[in-house]
């Protein structure tokens, strides 16, 4: 348990600190062309999830969300990306640009409305926050889940678009970190185990899709339009 | 006691399910059986609850108010008629390894039924959260049972719609522990949360965002469930 105001002040700077980098790597995921670089954003951005988890848990000195953090790291930035390289490693290292529906410029432009969004809805939400950190991670957690949901709709391509529901699992547990920290562990082991069958599922799915369409450009999948 | 049953039974039938046996109506004629049981059990717990007491099982685990009751009652009748549907429907699509393929669906029929029953039942509201997504895990594959490109666009889309959607909804839930409880022990009761009863009575405009965000999810999967035998 941190004694002195200037550990205090340091953690909550740390913290600060690592939603910063989150934010960045979320537009990261947008701004990136390559379906590799996609992947490797990703675990970054699971890290500094974990990271943040590691600093409130011993800013507050819980347990629990010491082990979150730890469940972050085994499971998303190290079991999540050795499923995907093993069941679709020949997809990801494939050296083509990810089609978008808006260029990257323009997507920036909304992400950042996006986040101005978050913002806006996050301060009358504070009003109930028990504590400092929820003020700096509930925004960016929303953010992240924002952004998130428009790489989904934006990318054409079956891995960036699991890789983008994964990053919205990661903002909303980032704000969860700060808003409901004791939440009780089994709900904490299913959230992963659930990501992992996420991973599972889409993967195979994925593969199915490659198997009968021949290829894993999702945009391209139009049968089932309305006119 | 009948909720116990009630979320055993389709597990002990999907078991079953996958019994190799040479005719091919043995799995489906042990799951129409099951989901009548269900039904049996759901109606009778729905009796005990409309009387204004919840029906308890296992005391923070396993329980249901009268609303979670008209819920599961709807998801076991539904669940009955299309597991009489599913019995011509299967064996018509099965193609090829038919026998086979029939025991698989049967399987993920039954497991997906155990998702959706959950979801009334359960205390907890993350768990009522895991099993609202173990739905789309568990009917993706269903949606993709025939094979054909057009099954396989729609279970892709339909996964990464859901998959979405379940993830805005635990976001949602996170902002309901936020605002019900701010030491966040998660222990409310969700269908009472819905309908306003909730152990700690709502105290922010915070809680509004989830409830709709579980009508809508609902929603979404009663519109979905027809989508399982077309």
């Amino acid at each position: 348990m941190p004694g002195t105001d200037s550990t205090i002040l340091l953690l909550t700077e740390l913290n600060a600190l690592a939603a910063g980098f989150f934010l960045l790597t979320a537009f990261g995921l947008i701004a990136t062309r390559q379906i590799l670089a996609c992947l490797k954003i990703f675990v970054i951005q699971a890290a500094l999830l974990a990271a943040s988890a590691f600093v409130l848990g011993y800013q507050n000195a819980s347990g629990s969300l010491l082990l979150v953090g730890g469940i972050t790291l085994a499971v998303k930035a190290v079991l999540i990306p050795w499923l995907l390289l093993g069941s679709l490693g020949n997809e990801l290292r494939s050296r083509r640009e990810i089609s978008q529906v808006f260029n990257i410029p323009a997507s920036l432009l909304i992400s950042l409305v996006l986040v101005v969004f978050a913002y806006f809805v996050s301060v009358p939400l504070l009003g109930t926050a028990p504590g400092g950190a929820a003020a700096v991670n509930l925004p960016i957690g929303l953010a992240g889940l924002l952004l998130g949901a428009y790489a989904m709709t934006v990318r054409r391509e079956a891995v960036p678009q699991v890789i983008a529901i994964l990053s919205m699992e990661n903002g909303a547990f980032f704000a969860g970190i700060a808003i409901a920290p004791d939440l009780p562990l089994i709900a904490e082991l299913a959230v992963a185990f659930d990501v992992l069958i996420i991973t599972r599922v889409m993967g195979v799915l994925i593969m199915k899709v490659h198997e009968h369409i021949g290829t894993t450009a999702v945009g391209e999948m139009a049968a089932l339009k309305e006119e | 006691m009948e909720l116990i049953y009630i979320i055993v039974i389709p597990v002990v039938a999907a078991a079953l399910s996958l019994f190799p046996t040479k005719g091919r109506s043995f799995a489906p004629l042990t799951t129409i059986l099951g989901t009548v049981a269900v039904f049996i059990a759901s109606f009778h717990t729905a009796l005990k609850a409309s009387t204004g007491t919840d029906v308890v099982a296992i005391k923070g685990w396993l329980a249901c108010d009268a609303f979670g009751s008209l819920l599961l009652l709807l998801v076991s009748f539904v669940g009955l008629t299309a597991a009489i549907f599913s019995w011509g429907y299967s064996g018509k699509i099965a193609g090829p390894n038919g026998p086979e393929r029939v025991r698989r669906y049967y399987r993920r029929y039954n497991l997906f039924l155990v998702s959706m029953l959950a979801v009334p039942v359960l205390s907890h509201v993350t768990l009522v959260w895991i099993a609202v997504e173990l739905t789309t895990l568990l009917s993706v594959f269903l949606v993709s049972f025939p094979n054909t490109p057009e099954a396989i666009e729609a279970a892709w889309k339909y996964a990464v719609l859901t998959c979405m959607g379940a993830t805005l909804a635990l976001f949602g839930i996170l902002i309901l522990l936020l605002g019900n409880d701010p030491l966040g022990r998660g222990t409310i009761h969700l269908v009472g949360a819905l309908s306003g009863r909730a152990k700690n009575a709502p105290r922010s405009p915070a809680d509004r965002i989830p409830v709709r965000s579980y009508r809508i999810r609902y929603q979404g999967r009663a519109g979905s469930s027809p989508h399982l035998a077309p």
